[in-house]
């Protein structure tokens, strides 16, 4: 049967459904439901978060005990600016993966490529900047603790080898919630490319 | 986002091309739920969009490559495996024609077929049912003209396969 038979009738089709205006007035009032738009939001929100935690410890540490761990407020606060940045360069990324009006395959490739090195940019940073945090937090706070060398052969194992232990935890973490917010749509968009070849 | 101004030119140009939106909705849901939410989506992207479009193509082609680029590579349900009568999908001529009930079968055999195809193929389907030319489904899609022609041959026989295997179920 020819494909052609469909051609009368599809030029009438979707003729019959009419929105008026005022209904199309009120759908662009409304948010964006494509994956893009969701990640966005929910990278505004993890922003949120990371910004009140890294606000709240900050402060903390810079008043409690009459100033003593100033210093560890000062590298929270050097961290937050690093979460800044990376959160900057997540939102430019974004910002570039749409282009809805562009061809349907360059858009594909495009989002491919920025989306890959999105997860990519999500998954070592994430990785990095924990056991950083950590680490420096962790030797900030023993010096600043009276008579901390007496301590040093207990301290350091403890600290190294829990940050070992919090590195591979994450590492997995990571590598399971990157997989979920995005891997299935990466390959979803992968498998649409390989039917344009 | 364009100024307020600029809503009601938007809302003129959807209203006059809104019949291309609702077959690429039909084409790509299977659910009336569904195909308002695409709806919904796509005249949300031609909204953010239209500061962007400087002419350079024809409206008919940007708004086509919006609102494939919205079907495509948005999140939509998985296709059910249950055959989708689409009865709204016969022309109104043929369905008041009682004495060619197998030609209406056909189609919709033809459109049940049509279902079955992937995300892309779907897309080329639609452009040639729309008359678009090679050189304008090669400025829709970005896959250049003599592979469109493979692979709406490809298509082709694929459906004529399709086709029969729906008829015989059914």
């Amino acid at each position: 049967m020819s494909l052609d038979l469909l051609k009368q009738g599809w030029q009438s089709l979707g003729e019959s459904k009419v929105v008026d205006d005022a209904a199309l007035a009120r759908i662009l009032q409304r948010k964006s439901k494509r994956p893009i738009a969701k990640i966005k939001r929910n990278l505004f929100w993890e922003l949120m978060a990371v910004l009140v935690l890294y606000v709240s410890f900050t402060a903390y540490y810079f008043l409690s005990d009459d100033g003593l761990y100033w210093t560890v407020s000062i590298l929270l606060f050097a961290l937050g600016a690093i979460f800044g940045f990376y959160y900057y360069k997540k939102s430019k990324l974004l910002h570039k993966m749409e282009c809805v009006a562009c061809e349907v395959k360059s858009n594909l490739e495009n989002q491919v490529k920025l989306l890959e090195q999105y997860v990519r940019l999500y998954f070592i940073l994430g990785n990095v900047l924990t056991p950083v945090a950590y680490i420096s937090a962790g030797l900030i706070a023993f010096y600043k603790t009276p008579n901390h060398e007496a301590h040093t052969s207990e301290v350091y194992p403890i600290l190294f080898g829990s940050a070992v232990l919090l590195t591979i935890g994450v590492y997995f973490l990571n590598k399971w919630y990157v997989r979920k917010l995005y891997g299935q749509h990466v390959d979803a968009l992968k498998t649409l490319l390989k039917e344009m070849e | 986002m364009p100024p307020k101004v600029q809503q009601d030119e938007i809302v003129k140009l959807i209203q006059q091309h809104q019949a291309l939106l609702h077959k690429v909705c039909h084409v790509y849901c299977d659910q009336e739920q569904d195909r308002e939410d695409l709806f919904q989506e796509i005249v949300i992207q031609i909204w953010k969009a239209y500061p962007g479009f400087r002419g350079d193509s024809k409206f008919t082609t940007w708004i086509y490559r919006i609102a494939l680029n919205t079907a495509i590579s948005g999140v939509r349900k998985a296709q059910r495996a249950v055959p989708i009568v689409y009865p709204e999908l016969a022309p109104a001529n043929i369905q008041d024609e009682q004495a060619d009930k197998e030609k209406e079968q056909q189609i919709q055999f033809l459109y049940k077929a049509i279902e079955q195809l992937g995300a892309i193929e779907k897309a080329i389907v639609m452009l040639y049912l729309d008359d678009k030319s090679y050189e304008e489904m090669e400025e829709i899609m970005g896959i250049n003209q003599n592979n469109l022609r493979v692979k709406m041959n490809r298509i082709k026989e694929k459906l004529r396969k399709l086709t029969q295997e729906v008829a015989y179920e059914s």
